[in-house]
This record gives structure tokens, C-alpha cells and sequence, in this order.
């Protein structure tokens, strides 16, 4: 039974909310922002449905999903960002920002469950 | 464009997806949905005379049934075990063999036979939730008088626990078994983003010490 698409579209819509204004925060001065922004919406296309339709399938544990999930998640938008930003970040760079990024959208997420939920 | 337009753009794609309680991933509840599928049938085997009861949990899915555990109903395995007469109105002067002794004090005192009454906890996860957040279960108790069928609406108490909301006139009391998922909602949030945002600084911590060497 996979989440509709009512559920799944604002998740998309609210990671991308969060994490493209984190990259481009993060990234200022070192990378173009139209760059940041398209390799940030790319990224997040290209993992979002994955772990939402994907990768539960792969594992029985809610944890173990999400943590292997996160962390595969962080490793390929990372891959993404710095080769579309390749002359102007390094790969370390790419994955940092990444990895704050989605530490944000995860964080926010998972508070605003905590409070509307 | 920008920096207030960014801000402005954010806020108002936050407050529109908010509702939604989204998040980077299905939350625990659409991820058991996803794993385990549609309703289980909770089989219940009731033993008499004080012996352990055992709760057979089979999921009903595409392929048919699965058998995804069993539960020992004992007094230290469930929240609560009681006993109670079921009256039948024999004279247990005139027919003591068709008394029994519930409350194990040596004397047959219930005219009838002896109910046993439970209310325990499953560690299935909470799979068969439908939108209105109730699901059905099925209820299949045996013992050597009797055999019971009944049907339990299940309600969605928590993210991932279920808590029976009806109480049935049959020999198990149903209302108080929950059924709890794997993981905690409050500690894996706070962990998992620290690990990120931790291993997002050290990179770009590591990524500048050698820009500059």
C-alpha cells in the first residue's frame, strides 16, 4: 500500500521549501545560485520518490529505512551538486551542504509532526 | 530574485504544505502501511484451567495468510489476566462435577464454567490502519466448550500504536490491547539530524582547511 499522492506531493513540496533556501544559504558566494537551486531541485527529484516508494520495500525496520534511507539520500544529492557545481565547489562542499540541507528538512519534518501531529 | 522574495516563497510553501505533516520520508505509520500490508487476523486460543493461552497474529495479504507471530497470554507476558464465571445456574450441591473453581482457591464455587479474560499487548506493527484511521480485526477463540468469533474496530491512538476501542460481550476483553510499532518517533527525529548536520560540518569544515592548504 504506498502514500497517495496527496501525501506524497507536499512532502515533496515542503523538502524542496526547506532545502533549497538551506543550499542556497549555505553555498552563497561559492557557487552560482541557479546552479545550487538546480542541482538542489534535481537532487531532491531524483531521491524523494525513492525513499518514499523505493526503498521501503527493502527493509522491515522502520529505523533502519529511515537512517540507511537519509544518509543514501544525503550521498546522492551530494553526487548530484557537485558535479553540477564541480567548478566552483568541491565534492567535501557539496556534501556538507547537502547534509545540513536535509538535516534541516528532516528536522523541520519530523518537529512539524511533532506539533501538528 | 530576492532575498525577502525567498523568504516570502518559503513561508508561504511551509504554511500550504504543513498540514500535510510532511516530511523527508513516509512517516513510521505509511512505512508499516507499506511494509506490512493490509489487515491481520489475531487468532486467540484460549486454554482453560489456568494454563497459558497463545495468540496467533496472521496477516491476510495478496498471497494469503502469513503467520507473523505468537504471543504467550500469560500473567507476566499481559497487561492484565482475570478470570470469571461464566453462570450456567447448576446446583453445585446437587452437580459438583459440573462446577469449577476460577479463582483457584480449591473450591468449586462458579456455576458454570471459568471465563478468562485478558487484555494484552501485540508487538505486531500497527499495519491495517484504513483513512479514517479504524481498521477490523477478527477475533477466533477456541477452547473446549466454545469457539468465538468476533470482530474488533481498531483505532489509530498514536503514530504508530493502535488501541482497541470497543468492548465485546465475548470471553475477551478487548478494549486496552494496543498494538505498538518498532520505533520511538521522539528520540530517531533529534539522532538522525544531528548525524546529518554533523556530517554536513565536518565536510565543509574539511572541505575549506584544504581549499586553503
Amino acid at each position: 500500500m504506498n502514500p497517495p499522492l496527496t501525501t506524497y506531493l507536499p512532502a515533496l513540496l515542503l523538502t524542496w521549501a526547506i532545502e533549497l533556501p538551506l543550499l542556497l544559504l549555505i553555498l552563497r558566494g561559492r557557487a552560482p545560485w541557479r546552479r545550487v537551486l538546480l542541482a538542489g531541485a534535481l537532487g531532491t527529484a531524483i531521491t524523494h520518490p525513492q525513499l518514499w516508494y523505493l526503498w521501503p520495500r527493502f527493509f522491515d525496520s522502520y529505523t533502519a529505512y529511515i537512517v540507511c534511507g537519509e544518509l543514501a539520500v544525503v550521498a546522492i544529492e551530494a553526487v548530484v551538486m557537485a558535479v553540477a557545481c564541480r567548478r566552483h565547489i568541491s565534492a567535501l562542499h557539496a556534501l556538507g551542504a547537502v547534509a545540513l540541507a536535509n538535516a534541516g528538512s528532516y528536522a523541520i519534518g519530523a518537529m512539524l509532526r511533532g506539533v501538528l501531529g | 530574485m530576492t532575498t525577502t522574495r525567498w523568504f516570502l516563497t518559503f513561508a508561504a510553501t511551509l504554511a500550504l504544505a504543513a498540514p500535510a505533516l510532511a516530511n523527508d520520508g513516509p512517516t513510521p505509520r505509511e512505512f508499516g502501511l507499506m511494509v506490512d500490508g493490509p489487515d491481520v487476523l489475531i487468532r486467540l486460543s484460549l486454554a482453560e484451567g489456568g494454563e497459558p493461552a497463545s495468540v496467533d497474529v496472521i496477516r491476510e495479504g495478496p498471497d494469503g495468510e502469513e503467520h507473523v507471530g505468537e504471543l504467550a497470554w500469560s500473567a507476566t507476558g499481559s497487561y492484565a489476566e482475570w478470570v470469571t464465571c461464566h453462570e450456567d445456574g447448576t446446583d453445585c450441591e446437587l452437580e459438583p462435577e459440573y462446577c469449577n473453581d476460577c479463582d483457584g482457591d480449591g473450591v468449586a464455587e462458579c456455576d458454570g464454567w471459568c471465563d478468562r479474560w485478558g487484555a494484552f499487548e501485540l508487538v505486531d506493527g500497527c499495519v491495517p490502519v484504513a483513512e479514517d484511521e479504524t481498521a477490523s480485526y477478527t477475533y477466533r477463540v477456541e477452547n473446549t466448550q466454545y469457539a468465538y468469533q468476533a470482530e474488533a474496530t481498531v483505532q489509530v491512538a498514536h503514530e504508530d500504536a493502535c488501541q482497541i476501542r470497543e468492548e465485546y460481550d465475548g470471553p475477551i476483553m478487548t478494549d486496552g490491547c494496543t498494538i505498538g510499532g518498532e520505533a520511538d518517533p521522539s528520540q530517531l527525529p533529534t539522532r538522525l539530524a544531528l548525524a546529518m548536520a554533523a556530517i554536513g560540518a565536518v565536510a565543509l569544515t574539511l572541505g575549506r582547511s584544504r581549499k586553503r592548504a
